[in-house]
């Protein structure tokens, strides 16, 4: 086993040196000059001797006058020294802007990965399990209406209806303004702010991984180790959880992988509409402002989480389905 | 018992025209329904009263910004509007403040004398004698060595090295050239004078200037705090300069680690008490060492709350208590929202002009648009009162130069200036007779026009054609409405005229128009005939750049409408050559270059917008105004809880 994550280590380094090339190649023929876009606000303020004194001074500085190779060896030596380079827009270390999105990001997406999943499973399986019966023709409809509706549809609604004329929730932000509060009032507040976002989140996700649990479920009992089972005269409890489920759970983890990874990126449009700093807008925001130190950062950390996930993936199978060996 | 009714009743009329009566700016009321525009705010620009300042502060404030709180609250490395006003109510004193006027004035609370010297070399100098009562927010007195700071640190090489920009305090003074690259270790433009005293002197190259006062005023800046206390300001006769250790490699680290340190030192109205980096969210708290502005006026309201908040959701924060105050509300939908608000009570709005506008800006030197008669009958194939009217959704207007309503010269000299002006009036007749007199006689074959699209024959023989290329940006709605109103408009084909749009993002547009071919070449070579975008005014209105025909600066891109016209910037220079206390020389050389400018038309201004901050009635006395806005009349207004 540890041969195999040994291996599958080494292959990750591989693949992440492979497309930190690529990737850092791609962002640097995106046309644009960073030296000048720099000088753009003062120019009309400069000679033309004073701009190019300027304009080569920055182009040294930013190490754009480098071979590409070279470029990049500067690039990746700094990425594994933990250095991801200066943001250009905001002229600071893109290490030390990106940890407060980071943050936000990921206390968000636990709770809601979490609240998805502990109502999308159970759902899942009663539906499966009660096939065409009224509930689960009502949630089949709820769930591809959910699936159907757009977020940003499902976020103004749920504003208009619970913030703005309930009052039950904060229309945006993540503490009540100037709060004070230390320890649980603090996290009261903040969970108070998130409600809102949290069931939008939820809402949004419970259609799709509902459908695919009920799906998943079905297959499994539609199985003859499960008319065995039944035949065996073992507890109907018994039939479903400890052999239909285990059974189903093969597909629905690469999902649940697939999930975790969601947990770092965040989502543009919650973040936008509830003014959440996260990484949805922070990455949206840096390509919007050509700040692609900011974004390659973003980039391959993505990369990273993405190679570290497909990892988990395959561990996973292997502790699930003991037919899986994992160790080769 | 009917005296008594009467007493009261009368009473309650008195209250209720108390409050009618308006301040400087059209302020709604919640008790007075309002469903039409407000109206247009000529005394927006009236020199507010002081407040009571005798109470105590009091009260709460939290304001939504549209734009993002970066926490670096120093203009310097970079600079948001929220994190600019943050700026302005955080740090003050400087030599001159300004008026809700725009006029640049000197501040008496700081400057206990001032004297101007003309040198032989040509340059001024200012002397500025400080008073010795002014101190930081942590208590320690403010010298003449804090002022000559700000020019040393933000000028200095060292800052630029680590991707600031050192052009914003003094670039206009003697000496800054040498000193900002670092070839010269004194700044011989400033001079450390003594404690309480310190010069600065501009440039002969940068004079006469009419806003010379504004360029030569200096604010106070808390060294150490991005240092520490061995880095020193020195004179020894030849100009200021820092002492040999204030280097990069020593101070770097300092440096960034001061730009976003909350609490700063400072000496505004306010202080900068917390600043949430996960939540962009700033607290300020007024700062009871702050002895007022030019007017000796102190902040009454306790703490300002700086918060982000989006534009689809602004006006639910609103409604439900989550911010107080929402500045520069420009959209119909948006003051609509707003309005409506203010009629179901407990908030108010002042309504103000924009001191700048939306337009249309031609390319004056290919195409088509480089003759002034095609630009013109655009001009009148265009209902600009109908399209300012749909665009703005009533709360707007259309000017007819460059200039913004609210500006203290266009006021003095409006109706005269207003009688020379073109207001080309929506008339196809009008357009065919200037494409005729301008030469558009011509079909494609060389034969006089009859139909379609009209052609000019050119010094060299070959016939152009009237095809307007339009660069607009992408999801605008200026864009959308232009198509409606203008390139589809049947009169535009019956004028001979045909409009070609592409629609691009932003960036490309802005690429296009400097024709900035070190991105890519295509863009250096001229393509599109007009874009739509806006523009805006500060309250140093200075043109000569915008219309240079300097070649260097035109190949530095300042003159982004490609005009070559010596008269335009000569009129556009002169208005700034001139003697600051020559009001009136300046009035009437602004009246020559708005005229001139509406003569040839390098832009098309097509809607000036009525701008409108809504707020919870517990805040008073708040009369923000084009130019004063936000973080300036903030200080004047309280709270009443």
């Amino acid at each position: 086993m540890l041969k195999y994550i040994g291996k599958r280590v080494l292959y990750m380094v591989f693949v992440f040196l492979i497309m930190s090339l690529v990737m850092f190649f791609l962002y640097n023929l995106i046309p644009g000059d960073p030296a000048r876009a720099q000088l753009e606000p003062v120019k009309t303020t400069l000679t033309a001797e004073q701009y190019q004194m300027r304009y080569k001074q920055l182009r040294q500085q930013m190490g754009l006058d480098d071979p590409i190779i070279v470029k990049y060896s500067k690039w990746i030596g700094g990425i594994l020294h933990g250095d991801f380079g200066m943001s250009t827009r905001h002229k600071k270390p893109v290490i030390d802007l990106i940890k407060a999105p980071m943050g936000n990001t990921i206390f968000i997406n636990i709770f809601a990965t979490v609240l998805a999943l502990g109502i999308s499973i159970p759902l899942g399986i009663i539906c499966a399990v009660k096939r065409n019966s009224i509930m689960d023709n009502v949630v089949q409809v709820l769930t591809i209406v959910g699936y159907s509706l757009p977020i940003f549809i499902i976020t103004l609604i749920s504003i208009f209806f619970f913030a703005v004329n309930l009052r039950w929730f904060p229309v945006s932000g993540m503490h009540s303004p100037n709060f004070h509060g230390t320890g649980l009032v603090a996290f009261a507040d903040k969970m108070q702010h998130l409600a809102l976002p949290l069931i939008v989140m939820t809402i949004g996700s419970l259609g799709g991984m509902t459908r695919y649990v009920r799906a998943a479920m079905i297959e499994a009992l539609r199985m003859d180790y499960i008319r065995t089972a039944r035949a065996k005269g073992l507890k109907e409890k018994v039939v479903i959880y400890s052999h239909a489920w285990r059974n189903a759970l093969l597909p629905v983890i690469t999902l649940i992988i697939g999930w975790f990874i969601s947990i770092f990126s965040g989502s543009l449009v919650i973040e936008q509409m509830f003014n959440l700093n996260g990484m949805g807008k922070f990455y949206m925001d840096a390509l919007m402002n050509q700040d692609y130190n900011v974004a390659l950062a973003v980039q391959m950390f993505y990369m990273v989480v993405a190679l570290i996930g497909n990892l988990i993936i395959d561990l996973s199978y292997g502790f699930v389905d003991p037919r899986v060996r994992v160790n080769r | 018992m009917q005296k008594r009714v009467l007493a009261l009743l009368l009473t309650v009329v008195m209250v209720f025209s108390l409050a009618g009566c308006k301040g400087k700016n059209d302020t709604g009321i919640s008790t007075e329904p309002t469903t039409t525009p407000a109206d247009s705010t000529n005394e927006a620009t009236a020199t507010p009263t002081p407040t009571e300042t005798s109470t105590e502060p009091t009260g709460q404030i939290i304001i939504g910004s549209s734009t993002d709180i970066s926490g670096e609250f120093m203009p310097y490395f970079q600079n948001g509007a929220a994190d600019n006003d943050i700026f302005r109510l955080t740090n003050g004193y400087a030599t001159v403040d300004i008026t809700p006027a725009g006029e640049f004035v000197v501040d008496t609370t700081v400057v206990k004398d001032m004297k101007t010297t003309d040198n032989d070399d040509g340059s001024k100098t200012y002397t500025w004698t400080i008073n010795n009562n002014l101190v930081w927010n942590d208590g320690t007195p403010i010298t003449a060595k804090d002022y000559v700071a700000t020019a040393l640190f933000w000028s200095s090489k060292v800052i630029t090295d680590m991707g600031a920009d050192n052009t914003i305090v003094a670039k206009y003074w003697k000496g800054f050239q040498d000193y900002s690259t670092g070839k010269a270790k004194e700044f011989t433009g400033v001079r450390l004078l003594g404690d309480d005293s310190f010069s600065v002197t501009i440039d002969k190259a940068n004079l006469p200037y009419f806003y010379e006062l504004n360029m030569a005023s200096l604010q106070p800046f808390k060294l150490s705090f991005f240092t520490d206390d061995t880095v020193t300001v020195n004179d020894d006769g030849k100009g200021a300069y820092l002492s040999d250790n204030f280097t990069k490699e020593n101070y770097e680290a300092k440096i960034n680690a001061a730009r976003t340190k909350v609490p700063a030192i400072t000496c505004g109205p306010y202080n900068a008490t917390k600043y949430d980096s996960s939540t962009k969210e700033a607290v300020l708290e007024v700062n009871p060492k702050y002895l007022g502005d030019y007017q000796k006026q102190t902040a009454h309201i306790k703490t300002i709350v700086y918060k982000k908040v989006t534009t689809e959701t602004s006006m639910d924060e609103l409604s439900t208590g989550s911010v107080d105050l929402l500045t520069g509300m420009s959209s119909g939908d948006e003051i609509n929202a707003g309005l409506d608000l203010v009629d179901k009570g407990g908030f108010n709005y002042t309504a103000y002009d924009r001191n700048g506008y939306g337009k249309l800006q031609f390319v004056c030197d290919f195409g088509p648009t480089q003759f002034v008669e095609v630009r013109q009958a655009v001009a009148h194939l265009l209902d600009r009162n109908d399209f300012a009217k749909a665009f703005t959704g009533g709360f707007g207007s259309v000017v007819n130069g460059p200039y913004g309503p609210a500006m203290w010269m266009y006021q003095d000299v409006k109706d005269d200036l207003e009688s020379k002006l073109d207001s080309y009036a929506y008339s196809l007749d009008d357009a065919i007779k200037l494409l005729e007199d301008g030469g558009w006689v011509y079909d494609k074959d060389g034969k006089a026009y009859s139909s379609g699209i009209r052609y000019k024959k050119l010094d060299d023989g070959t016939y152009m054609p009237l095809v307007l290329e339009w660069a607009s940006s992408e999801q605008n709605p200026v864009s959308e409405l232009l198509v409606t109103k203008l390139q589809n408009n049947p009169d535009v084909a019956a004028a001979g005229m045909k409009i070609n749009q592409t629609v691009m993002t932003f960036t490309e547009l802005l690429n296009y128009i400097y024709r900035d071919g070190s991105t890519d070449k295509k863009y250096a070579v001229p393509t599109y005939n007009m874009f739509n975008l806006g523009t805006g005014f500060t309250p140093v209105y200075d043109q000569a750049s915008a219309y240079t025909t300097d070649p260097e600066q035109l190949k530095n891109g300042a003159n982004t409408n490609f005009i070559k016209d010596d008269k335009l910037a000569k009129t556009a220079q002169d208005m700034v050559l001139v003697d600051p206390a020559d009001k009136t020389t300046f009035e009437s050389k602004f009246e020559d270059f708005i005229i001139r400018w509406n003569e040839l038309l390098p832009d098309l201004p097509l809607y000036s917008n009525q701008y409108h901050d809504f707020y919870n009635a517990k805040l008073q006395n708040y009369n923000p105004n084009g130019i004063w806005d936000m973080k300036y009349a903030i200080l004047y207004a309280n709270v009443t809880e």
